[in-house]
């Protein structure tokens, strides 16, 4: 298939597009109103404004794959279509004819809803900057390893390779972390008594007390009780002595009969006498997509009842849930003896939310900007969490398989919410999430593309796409993404849960509707700050430095003495 | 024990109190209660931690039903603290309630805490006047505007209070208007309140304030007519002006069947009437009890919701709408505005000083703002001792009406973080000792009444105590020639920019506040660079000497120099005692230079650190930075240390004897 069989018409003139902007002297939301040709090629809707001898031309690109919704208007006298981007971004479009709007229509909805993702825009991107293989391999999992097991001979762990075709779990990566004394015999068993082959690996140790989160899918339990030995074999070896292990499941007690029912289960208390249930539950990605939808809506419709949309949209009991089950598991590793195991139902979702959001609790090192890199690789990216679907429309779209849910989205904002609890102990800032969330639905880069590693491995992502990191690191970038304030925190951070503790993302939710100068002045102005702080600091140091000499030059010529001397 | 009780007047001790911590009823901590003559206070058994609490602040003693470990009793105050004991023997609860009801409930004003002798502020302020509150006087707060003019006048047709007894004794009216018409609008409106200037704007539209007109259903007043034409007059750039009664209309028409109402648009020429709809007294004391009990359930799962049904920030928003509608007429439209309400104390209060700090950016500096707070609310009568409840009186005159006005610079702040010279624990504080009783300056209802009361002269003023901690104050983030700050403010009132005051109304649970404070981290940032800056300047100076010595040194000179005169100007900036500064003047040592080298280190302790005192507490008390080893220390803590060696940075050094326990911590 060629792109240029979906553009029945590649230019339309005479068009008119609106669309909300803000004014900032009068601090208003005014409808700007543009005229001139609309066109499409292969991957942008490119608006031109009409040379005019007062406005200088302006244009407005749209990426077809950042298209959300489209939703066609068209009667007698007017023939619009309004444009729903994924960042929240709304357009409204007039046409000259009723043909033409159904034409860009029919075009749009193809391109903007492409599946194939040998077309998706990073394949054709590579000249933004040259391919770093370095960025690609940023991550890796010896470095995870040695980073919890400084000392590899007195480990109780190893890394096994077991699915290095990506045979055994297609989802996993090709190398994960499992107990020592556990061979790959046994991992294979215990693949299969799991739910998408993924056996209990390793996903955070903490060094301070030697307590560790694993996470897996569900077990293969069905309505015949299976049990698998090995299994169980993984989680008695995994626990050491005096240790408490815990499973935690994310769904909701009243839902497991349904699981057993359909195949799948829980560790039962007979098979596993080590470990002790929790049943915690969390929204699943569905149910998610839909607290965000609402949530979008409320903010964009906010004239009535704006809170009491906020809540019913559920959004904020999300965050609250998450933090709330991250923060039990943090003081059960740092503060008490517990041992976890994560899984929901495949463990694709919310068992990669708590764990990576327990990890930033816990660990300093996540909360930089290099670790925090890490921990997406290592908790999202090589865990498996399937981009390619979640992420397929945001918050005004749905498809029929309803795959989407923006699992990914409520970490970012959880990140958010601690970033702003502690605003002194994450070496990011708030814009690097931002940032984040918009290469999520719609990227120049490869990094988020496929559904897991064997995906991306077959569409040889990093031979032919560059790395999201890649931009990041860059020199220019990076400043914007750096928290001026930071400073290393080595304790384990202790958030508050309460909703009045939380507040709504309003640079991201409400970013085409607020006026963000004043706030942006202010962050200079910090930046500014310490700045200055650092240059007197030098001057001081230096200052020291000088007096001491020539406090040693006068001592040595005899000049100055001690009074006590 | 951190303050010596006897000091402070025991009445009784209650021995086996628990303490309920109140985001989780399971934990709970044992301690004692004192009751003194001016304070509750409790102390911690196994910890160093004390909560006092000032009778004047609380609003309410709830007995609540008796449990196994004994008689709870819920005490809330007026800056949001609560506090749940538990009281092992029921005749103990008894006695407690007893005293705090015959101790917390002043009916006289003489009674009050600013009334009587305190030892502390003493020291504090001593040095300041007490009758400093004297230093904003009306008219030169005019003369800023320019006045008076060509326009406008000074009247002291009230200097005895004779025509309105709640304005101050100096006004400003058309200068083109005759006092026989002056007395006759008086007589027209409510309470005497008639039309008078409250804020100029360079274009020469007018911003006015006065109280209903006693018009019923038809009558009129042709001097007061008169007077509004003669307002419309002073403004050459527009043909009209404004009316606006910030009632909802339906208040404003009830009033009518009372004599009293709103103006008839066709009895006054070239006025535009508008309705606004702020609540009244009532409905917003109401919603703030509702607000209250919404931050308190700090469990509650469904507090946005709860948040709606308050409709508290529904009340907030509506002044700011109002505000911004005053601005607009003057900035944009170039028309002047009369505002009033029923009384013109409230609602007409709140408008008016919001719309002049949208206005002019200097409402927006520390003292502009305690200008704006003198005029329109301390002269033109906002009926403090009533609406605060600052005595034991009548319930129904209370109403957060003053609390909202600072909520509503709050939310501006959020806004405009570079615009405002004064931080949020500002405005905090700014509300506590509003109810506090402390202090002099919001006692009473009017100026009238502040003067028979003498208040300049028996008491404190709270603007010089403030100024005294002005440190605590300054936002860092001040850029008064910004963009966004150096003109007129335009606040986005889209419902979504108005944000729960988590810090004010949950204020001392620290389980809901932020870990790491922002504002404390870059206070300390811009403290930390300018005691280092003056640092610099001695390491400078020292530099300079030993160079000196030195080259005199090689210069076969005798060695013993004296180094007074001008290399040694007084050094005044090291953070050392003043007896250890005489030294300089005879010779420089290894020791003077050792010790001036360790006068500061260079590593700030990060302010996520807590006191080293005891467990935060109080999410408005500021923590600073010992200058010599970099400890984080809390201002409650200061006033005790016995580690004299901590000293916060030399520009600090005055505030080293901290107002004691006053704040309920």
């Amino acid at each position: 298939m060629d792109f240029m069989d979906l553009i029945e018409m590649p230019r339309v003139d005479n068009v008119k597009v609106y669309r909300q902007i803000q004014n900032y002297e009068l601090n208003q939301l005014v409808t700007q109103k543009l005229f001139g040709s609309l066109n499409l090629t292969s991957h942008h809707l490119i608006f031109i404004t009409q040379t005019d001898l007062q406005k200088p031309r302006e244009e407005i690109w749209i990426v077809h794959s950042s298209i959300d919704s489209l939703e066609k208007n068209v009667t007698e006298a007017k023939f619009q279509l309004m444009i729903k981007c994924k960042n929240f971004q709304i357009y409204f479009v007039d046409f000259p004819t009723a043909y033409c709007c159904n034409s860009i229509h029919k075009s749009l909805e193809s391109l903007s809803n492409l599946t194939t993702e040998n077309m998706k825009l990073p394949f054709f991107c590579q000249t933004i900057s040259k391919i770093n293989q370095e960025d690609w391999n940023f991550y890796s999992i010896e470095k995870s390893y040695k980073r919890f097991f400084p000392n590899e001979d007195s480990s109780e762990w190893r890394i096994s390779e077991i699915n290095n075709d990506f045979k055994i779990s297609p989802s996993y990566p090709k190398k994960v972390i499992v107990p020592k004394n556990i061979d790959d015999q046994a991992l294979i068993k215990s693949s299969q008594f799991r739910s998408m082959g993924r056996f209990p690996i390793l996903s955070y140790y903490h060094k301070k007390t030697n307590s560790f989160i694993l996470r897996s899918g569900q077990p293969l339990l069905g309505s015949s009780n299976k049990r698998c030995k090995e299994d169980e074999l993984i989680l008695k070896c995994a626990l050491p002595k005096g240790k408490q292990g815990y499973v935690y499941d994310l769904r909701d007690a009243s839902i497991l009969k349904t699981a057993v029912s359909k195949g799948g289960g829980y560790e039962t208390e007979v098979n596993y006498p080590l470990w002790k249930r929790i049943n915690k539950h969390m929204d699943r990605f569905d149910q998610l997509h839909i607290s965000y939808s609402k949530l979008i809506d409320a903010c964009i419709n906010s004239s009535t009842q704006f809170f009491y949309k906020l809540d019913t949209s559920a959004w904020f009991y999300n965050i609250r849930q998450a933090l709330y089950l991250s923060f039990l598991i943090a003081d059960e590793i740092h503060n008490k003896n517990g041992c976890f195991l994560i899984h929901g139902w495949d463990g694709l979702d919310n068992t990669l939310l708590i764990s990576s959001l327990a990890q930033i609790l816990l660990d300093p090192e996540s909360r930089t900007l290099d670790g925090f890199i890490d921990l997406i690789e290592k908790e999202w990216l090589h865990a498996g969490h399937p981009f390619s679907k979640r992420y397929f429309k945001s918050a005004f779209g749905t498809t029929p398989q309803k795959q989407e849910g923006p699992v990914f989205v409520l970490f970012l904002d959880c990140v958010r919410q601690l970033c702003e609890q502690f605003c002194l102990s994450f070496e990011f800032n708030e814009d690097f999430l931002i940032m984040l969330f918009d290469n999520l639905y719609t990227s120049e880069y490869g990094t988020f593309l496929g559904n897991n590693q064997n995906e991306r491995e077959q569409l040889l992502v990093s031979s032919r796409t560059v790395s999201l990191w890649t931009y990041v690191k860059n020199e220019e970038n990076i400043k914007k993404f750096i928290n001026p304030l930071y400073k290393i925190n080595d304790d384990v951070i202790w958030p508050s849960i309460f909703t009045q503790s939380l507040s709504l993302w309003s640079n991201l939710f409400l970013r085409f509707q607020i006026n963000s100068k004043p706030n942006d002045e202010a962050k200079k102005e910090i930046v500014k700050l310490v700045e200055t702080n650092l240059q007197v600091k030098i001057k001081v140091e230096k200052l020291r430095n000088e007096l001491l000499e020539l406090q040693k030059e006068a001592i040595d010529a005899g000049v100055l003495n001690s009074e006590n001397y | 024990m951190k303050l010596d009780l006897e000091e402070s007047n025991v009445i009784t001790k209650i021995e086996n109190v628990q303490l309920e911590d109140r985001s989780n009823s399971k934990i709970k901590t044992a301690g004692l209660l004192y009751l003194t003559i001016s304070h509750l206070v409790f102390i911690e058994t196994n910890s160093k931690r004390e909560i006092w609490i000032y009778y004047s602040l609380i609003n309410s003693i709830e007995k609540l039903p008796l449990s196994i470990n004994g008689s709870p009793i819920l005490i809330r105050t007026k800056h949001f603290l609560n506090c749940l004991f538990i009281i092992s023997k029921e005749r103990d609860c008894q006695t407690l309630v007893q005293v705090l009801n015959q101790y917390s409930r002043p009916t006289k004003y003489h009674e009050l805490l600013c009334f009587r002798e305190n030892s502390h502020l003493k020291k504090l302020l001593d040095s300041t006047h007490k009758n400093n509150q004297q230093i904003y006087h009306l008219e030169s707060e005019y003369a800023r505007m320019g006045l008076p003019n060509n326009k406008w006048t000074m009247t002291n047709l009230n200097s005895d209070y004779q025509i309105c007894d709640t304005y101050p004794n100096v006004l400003f009216v058309p200068a083109s208007v005759e006092d026989k018409i002056l007395q006759s609008s008086a007589n027209f409106r409510s309470r005497g309140r008639l039309p008078v200037l409250s804020y100029l704007h360079p274009n020469g539209a007018s911003l006015t304030r006065c109280s209903q007109p006693l018009s019923g259903f038809n009558g009129r007043c042709d001097e007061d007519e008169q007077l509004l034409q003669h307002i419309l007059m002073t403004n050459e750039n527009s043909k009209f002006m404004y009316v606006v009664d910030t009632r909802p209309k339906i208040n404003a028409m009830a009033n009518k069947a009372q004599g009293k109402g709103y103006e008839n648009e066709t009895n006054y020429k070239n006025i535009q009437f508008h309705f606004i709809g702020i609540e009244n007294i009532h409905v917003m004391r109401n919603s703030l009890d509702k607000l209250v009990k919404c931050a308190d359930s700090s469990s509650n799962s469904s507090f946005l919701t709860e948040l709606e049904k308050t409709e508290w920030l529904k009340h907030i928003k509506a002044i700011i709408d109002t505000s911004v509608f005053l601005v607009e007429a003057i900035n944009d439209q170039n028309t002047s505005v009369l505002v009033h309400c029923s009384d013109g104390w409230d609602r007409t209060a709140q408008t008016c000083a919001l719309a002049s700090l949208l206005l002019d950016p200097y409402y927006r500096s520390i003292h502009g703002f305690q200008v704006l707070i003198e005029k329109e609310w301390l002269l033109f009568g906002h009926k403090f001792s009533h609406r605060c409840g600052h005595l034991f009186e009548n319930d129904k005159e209370i109403s957060p009406i003053f609390s909202q006005f600072l909520e509503c610079v709050w939310q501006l702040q959020l806004q405009f973080p570079c615009a405002f010279e004064f931080n949020e624990t500002y405005l905090i504080k700014l509300h506590e000792h509003v109810y506090s009783c402390q202090f002099g300056t919001f006692i009473g209802n009017c100026q009238k009444e502040r003067n028979d009361l003498k208040i300049n002269e028996l008491t404190y003023s709270l603007w010089d105590y403030f100024q005294s901690k002005i440190y605590d104050f300054i936002n860092p983030l001040y850029i008064p020639n910004s963009v966004y700050s150096n003109s007129v403010l335009r606040p986005d009132t889209r419902i979504f920019s108005f944000k729960f005051w988590r810090s004010l109304y949950n204020r001392f649970d620290s389980t809901i506040n932020h870990s790491e404070k922002l504002i404390d981290s870059l206070s300390m940032l811009s403290y930390n660079t300018s005691s280092l800056q003056e640092y610099s300047k001695l390491l400078e100076k020292r530099c300079a000497q030993l160079k000196k010595l030195i080259q005199l040194n090689k210069n076969d000179e005798n060695v013993l120099i004296d180094l007074s005169e001008d290399d040694f100007e007084k050094i005044e900036i090291s953070d050392k005692n003043e007896n250890e500064k005489k030294s300089f003047e005879k010779k420089l040592t290894l020791d003077e230079i050792s010790i001036d080298f360790n006068s500061i280190d260079l590593n700030w302790k990060s302010t996520r650190k807590n006191c080293v005192c005891y467990e935060p507490f109080d999410f408005a008390s500021s923590k600073l930075n010992c200058s010599r080893c970099g400890e984080i220390l809390c201002e409650t803590y200061l006033p005790f240390s016995t580690h004299l060696s901590h000293s916060i940075s030399p520009h600090l050094e005055q505030f080293n004897f901290e107002l004691a326990k006053s704040n309920g911590s």
